[in-house]
């Protein structure tokens, strides 16, 4: 039973969770906030590119180990793709999570395929990513 | 005495250790078999029926609204509302006593460590009347500051809003104290008794209690059940926000008389299992003694928070000489999902998260606490499992 929970957490979940990509509080007004009032984890994203073109992204904030490392994800691959690319990638993250395909978009993201054995932790692993899709539609 | 056998839950999972009873406890065998009973043997409607289901099953709601009553110390069993739970007394005592009677210039106090039961809908009413929330803060050491509460209160002030014990800190809080201070300046209180009424011996006349609630699910009884106390002194001002069926004296097209609290505020057809079920919860309270459990759960409570303690890592909130059955800590760099999941897959069940008491977590700039809360069931062995759990968590973490 155990091994089945902790199947959850891919090592580099874990790395991610200790040290995540551009996590630094930010003086900027967020460009998003993403929140889960179940459980009160919340990051916030900030855009510190000169021209607010999301070249370089930030986010700050309090959650779990998988959405730490889910949010971390989102800013790395949300600054090499730009707003068209990570919005499609953010549509078939949510369609892998959700069991929808089997097919996930980007190797980076495999690390969260247990998770969708995990149905009270999808809103983890897709918290900033549900909350960059809800802005973007 | 541990009262573990009368809970079929451990038959069916025997190595379960659960430390969630903060959010619901477990049920006990009598109360199950209430339910049961009702639905297949004695199953018809209350109150209207002429034949003899409906007459037995009138009279057995009319017992059960007499033993919780009884439990509480009310004079009466008229003095008793049901409800669906603690939530919804607090809205009925909300939106049909006070609502008609506030205006621009009251002000309602609530206090730092409710639970959003006992806030929101004092915020909202408050936000709706114009009327003024006033909020008593919190001592360093998470007792309330009772000298601020006093400096809060004022003419102007309609109700003092105040949990029992602290879903999140576990902290007794002075109800009696609480009482008399309002009442000397003619200031009602209600309480939120949801975390306590399986712990606490409470007497409504004794502690002068105007409005007192609670819910049947955190006291061995089903969910969706829950009851309201009010004083005789408030119950002919209630107005009724939800209306139907069962509460009328009278009824035309364009007019309608209704019957006096309690049906005042009990429309449409009652949750009667539930109401069953919660007559049972309090016929095992009774036949168990379960107050006489308090010293027990107490000294448990008081060796989780000092072996809790002892870790460096480990911060234990609250007060730990005034703290009951509910201990909430953090772990340093785990977040309390992340331990709360971890347990899970060692058969330990707690609560990670909020609590619904964000504003409470917001003033300790917390934004998710673990949360262990002790029952009946609960044993030693059961803080030993914890315990070892606790630190394969943070070695595997680490």
């Amino acid at each position: 039973m155990e091994s089945d929970y902790l199947d959850l957490y891919h090592p580099r979940i874990l790395e991610l969770d200790k040290h995540p990509y551009h996590f630094k509080k930010c003086v900027e007004e967020p460009i998003l906030i993403a929140n889960n009032p179940f459980c009160g984890d919340r990051f916030k994203l900030f855009d510190k590119s000169p021209n607010k073109d999301y070249a370089a992204l930030f986010f700050y904030g309090h959650g779990c180990a998988v959405s730490k490392a889910s949010t971390s994800l989102l800013v790395e691959l949300f600054e090499q793709k730009g707003l068209t690319g990570i919005r499609e990638l953010a549509d078939q993250f949510a369609k892998f999570i959700y069991k929808e395909t089997d097919h996930c978009a980007e190797d980076k993201l495999l690390i969260f395929e247990n998770v969708r054995n995990h149905p009270s932790r999808l809103d983890c692993a897709l918290l900033g990513w549900n909350e960059l899709l809800k802005k973007l539609h | 005495m541990n009262l573990k056998s009368h809970f079929p839950i451990f038959d069916t999972h025997p190595e379960l250790v659960y430390l969630d009873s903060a959010a619901t406890t477990q049920k006990p065998r009598n109360v199950i078999k209430a339910i049961t009973d009702f639905y297949e043997s004695s199953y018809s409607n209350v109150s209207r029926g002429m034949y003899k289901l409906s007459t037995d099953a009138t009279q057995k709601l009319r017992d059960c609204r007499q033993k919780v009553a009884t439990l509480i110390g009310a004079e009466s069993s008229q003095d008793i509302a049901f409800t669906y739970g603690a939530t919804d007394a607090i809205n009925k005592v909300a939106y049909g006593y006070f609502k008609p009677k506030l205006t621009a210039g009251h002000n309602i106090i609530v206090t730092t460590m409710e639970h959003h039961a006992n806030l929101l809908p004092w915020q909202k009413l408050c936000k709706e009347s114009d009327t003024e929330l006033r909020v008593v803060r919190l001592l360093a050491n998470g007792n309330l500051d009772l000298e601020h509460l006093v400096e809060l209160m004022n003419e102007h002030t309609m109700l003092v809003a105040v949990t029992h014990i602290s879903n999140v800190l576990g902290i007794v809080n002075p109800i009696e104290q609480i009482n008399k201070l309002a009442h000397e300046k003619d200031i009602p209180v209600i309480i939120d008794a949801a975390q306590s009424i399986s712990t606490h011996t409470l007497n409504a006349i004794d502690l002068d209690i105007d409005f007192l609630v609670f819910s049947g699910h955190k006291m061995f009884a089903p969910t969706g059940i829950g009851a309201l106390y009010v004083n005789p002194k408030y119950q002919a001002a209630f107005d009724p926000h939800f209306v139907g069926g069962g509460m009328i004296e009278s009824a035309s097209f364009f007019e309608t008389v209704y019957q006096d609290y309690p049906q005042v505020l009990e429309p449409g057809t009652p949750n009667i299992a539930g109401v069953f079920g919660l007559g049972a919860a309090i016929d095992f309270m009774d036949d168990h003694s379960i107050y006489s459990q308090y010293d027990r759960l107490e000294l448990l409570t008081q060796d989780l928070r000092s072996s809790l303690s002892n870790y460096d890592r480990i911060q234990v909130l609250g007060d730990s000489t005034n703290s009951m059955n509910i201990v909430s800590f953090e772990i340093e760099g785990i977040h309390p999902h992340d331990i709360a999941y971890f347990l899970a897959g060692k058969n330990i069940c707690i609560r990670a998260g909020h609590h619904c008491a964000e504003p409470l977590l917001n003033s300790l700039e917390i934004s998710a606490v673990a949360r262990v809360s002790l029952s009946v069931y609960n044993e030693h062995r059961d803080i030993e499992l914890l315990l070892e759990a606790l630190k394969a968590c943070i070695n595997y973490f680490e």
